[in-house]
């Protein structure tokens, strides 16, 4: 039983997680908070849904091509527009245009697309699988291996290329970066276009379990905002650490006291990080 | 090899150089010193091109600056030690190093090559280097900072109060090491100093600034007879 549960939850965790690690990214390159995020999932998974079932291409090309214009979109596009225009005003009128932003982007989905739930099929089969006495789903697995992945990835390439490196520079004194001569603007371009990637990957792995719909957006994204806050904003692995925490609660809320009660709990821990460690578990405090 | 003149620049509605006209020859170290908030950073910042040049010109090897971005401005061979302890406080004392060198060279054995000479020249660095930055003492932090803008290997290089907040025993080894710099690699310096008695013993050429314009100017050694000057910024120590 525990151990089903903990897959359960680390599977909706790493759903959660790749999207607060975006989330983090984004602030900690732009110092921008951006509150269309869970839109930011919604715009790939409809993507994937259209590449797949209305242009009828492969399953793989399709979810590759939904990731490829996803990065375009919300990462390139993005980037040269709205933050372009506002990153000299600082991030209040970047969180007002943001909400908007949300708001336009689930009315022109239930306008110009469809207000229905959409399916879209998972990448792998679902069947129960026996480990010992307990029974996992493949799907739980699967979302945690390509989260795995896709984070590894990731972590090797902020950690150990000389393009990641100079993202962690800006993230840590966007002034001296500028001294050693770090393109910041580019550096900012760069994160935008790993949040869109990491997003999209998120919808792959969320469209099979929440169904693509205009909305399948407010909760993942809140959920990500609270994984970000409770795990720490100014870190990647807090983020990490974050999402997986949130998913584990809401499994396990849900499991042992009742579902309804399952937000509600992550809200409790939540206000507990914000009164005792405002920073955020894994956080480190900023001197702004 | 730097020539100013008539530099005006400000933020916002503030002009904060008004007018601002000065000379550093190749292989000189230049002393500017003057009161808090006389604009010293703001020349330093202008000259990186961090802050536009409102009029004036910046020569730079007979070449104007003063359209270029900072980043052109690092590859012809100006490096900017800011004020303050501005490390990377996450990466350690090896990957700040390599920042430094980001955008100058792309060769590893070359960033190998700088880095031991930064090294020797900072031997403290050397035993810190797999550290995070942050976890140096202050005084090791502005070692880092300015072994950082080496690893550009300019041939200017600007250094606003490297001595701020460090024990007077560490200002006396920054000190020599900038001038081992100066007289090793032949490297043009110009530095902004509260502690005017040492700066104008390291430097050839000096400064006087307030309120925006340079009030004074000379050899070293004659600022540090002045009366004014000592009156001023050696007062005290007298
Ligand atoms: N980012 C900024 N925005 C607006 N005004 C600024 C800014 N930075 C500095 N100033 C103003 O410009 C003037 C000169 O500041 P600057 O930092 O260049 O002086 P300074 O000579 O370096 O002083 P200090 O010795 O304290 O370092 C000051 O009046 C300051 O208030
Ligand atoms: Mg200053």
């Amino acid at each position: 039983m525990i151990e089903q549960l903990l897959i359960k939850g680390l599977s909706l965790g790493a759903i959660y997680a790749m999207i607060a690690i975006g989330f983090c990214l984004l602030w900690q390159s732009s110092r921008l908070v951006n509150f269309a995020e869970g839109e930011f999932v919604t715009i790939p998974a409809f993507l994937m849904v259209f590449f797949y079932s209305v242009l009828k291409l492969p399953f793989a090309p399709a979810i590759i091509a939904a990731i490829i214009v996803s990065a375009f979109l919300l990462g390139f596009v993005m980037k040269k527009t709205l933050v372009d225009a506002l990153i000299a005003r600082g991030n209040t009128p970047f969180v007002v245009t943001t909400i908007a932003l949300g708001f336009l982007v689930r009315d022109s989905l239930t306008v110009f697309a469809t207000p229905e739930a959409l399916h879209f099929p998972s990448m792998i089969p679902q069947t129960p699988l026996q480990f010992g006495g307990a029974m996992f789903s493949s799907l739980d697995l699967w979302n945690i291996f390509v989260a795995a992945v896709v984070i590894v990835c990731l972590h090797l390439f902020i950690r150990k290329t000389k393009q990641g490196k100079a993202l962690q520079a800006v993230a840590q004194n966007r002034e001296a970066a500028g001294i050693m001569g770090i393109d910041v603007q580019k550096m900012i371009l760069m994160a935008f276009v790993i949040n869109a990637v990491l997003v999209a990957f998120s919808a792959s792995l969320a469209a099979p379990i929440y169904m693509v719909k205009y909305d399948m957006g407010n909760e993942l994204g809140l959920k990500a905002f609270y994984a970000a806050i409770i795990g720490g904003f100014n870190q990647v692995k807090g983020a990490l650490l974050g999402g997986l925490l949130v998913g584990l609660i809401e499994i396990f809320t849900a499991a042992y006291i009742s579902t309804q009660y399952k937000s509600g709990f992550v809200l409790i821990v939540l206000i507990a990080v914000i009164l005792f460690k405002p920073e955020g578990i894994l956080g480190t405090k900023e001197q702004l | 090899m730097l020539e100013i003149t008539d530099l005006v620049a400000g933020y916002g509605k503030s002009e904060v150089l008004r007018g601002i006209s000065l000379e550093v020859k190749e292989g000189q170290i230049a002393i500017i010193i003057g009161p808090n908030g006389a604009g010293k950073t703001t020349l330093f910042r202008t000259i990186f091109g961090l802050l536009p040049t409102r009029s004036g010109k910046i020569l730079f090897e007979n070449e104007d600056l003063t359209k270029m971005s900072s980043l052109t401005r690092v590859k012809k061979g100006i490096a900017l030690v800011p004020q303050g302890r501005n490390v990377f406080p996450d990466l350690n004392v090896l990957e700040n190093l390599e920042m430094g060198a980001y955008t100058v060279v792309a060769d590893k054995k070359e960033i190998q090559a700088r880095m031991e000479e930064c090294y020797r020249l900072f031997p403290v660095l050397r035993e810190r280097r797999i550290q995070r930055a942050a976890t140096l003492s202050g005084g090791e932090q502005q070692m880092l900072v300015i072994a950082r803008a080496l690893m550009s290997k300019p041939r200017f290089m600007m250094l606003d109060e490297p001595s701020l907040g460090i024990s007077p025993r560490l200002v006396k080894e920054i000190f020599k090491t900038i001038h081992t710099i100066n007289q090793t690699t032949n490297t043009t310096i110009a530095l902004v100093e509260q502690n005017a008695k040492i700066a104008l013993k390291l430097g050839h050429v000096g400064y006087v600034m307030e309120g925006g314009q340079i009030k004074m100017s000379g050899t070293t050694h004659d600022l540090a007879c002045d009366e004014r000057v000592k009156h001023a910024y050696l007062g005290k120590r007298e």
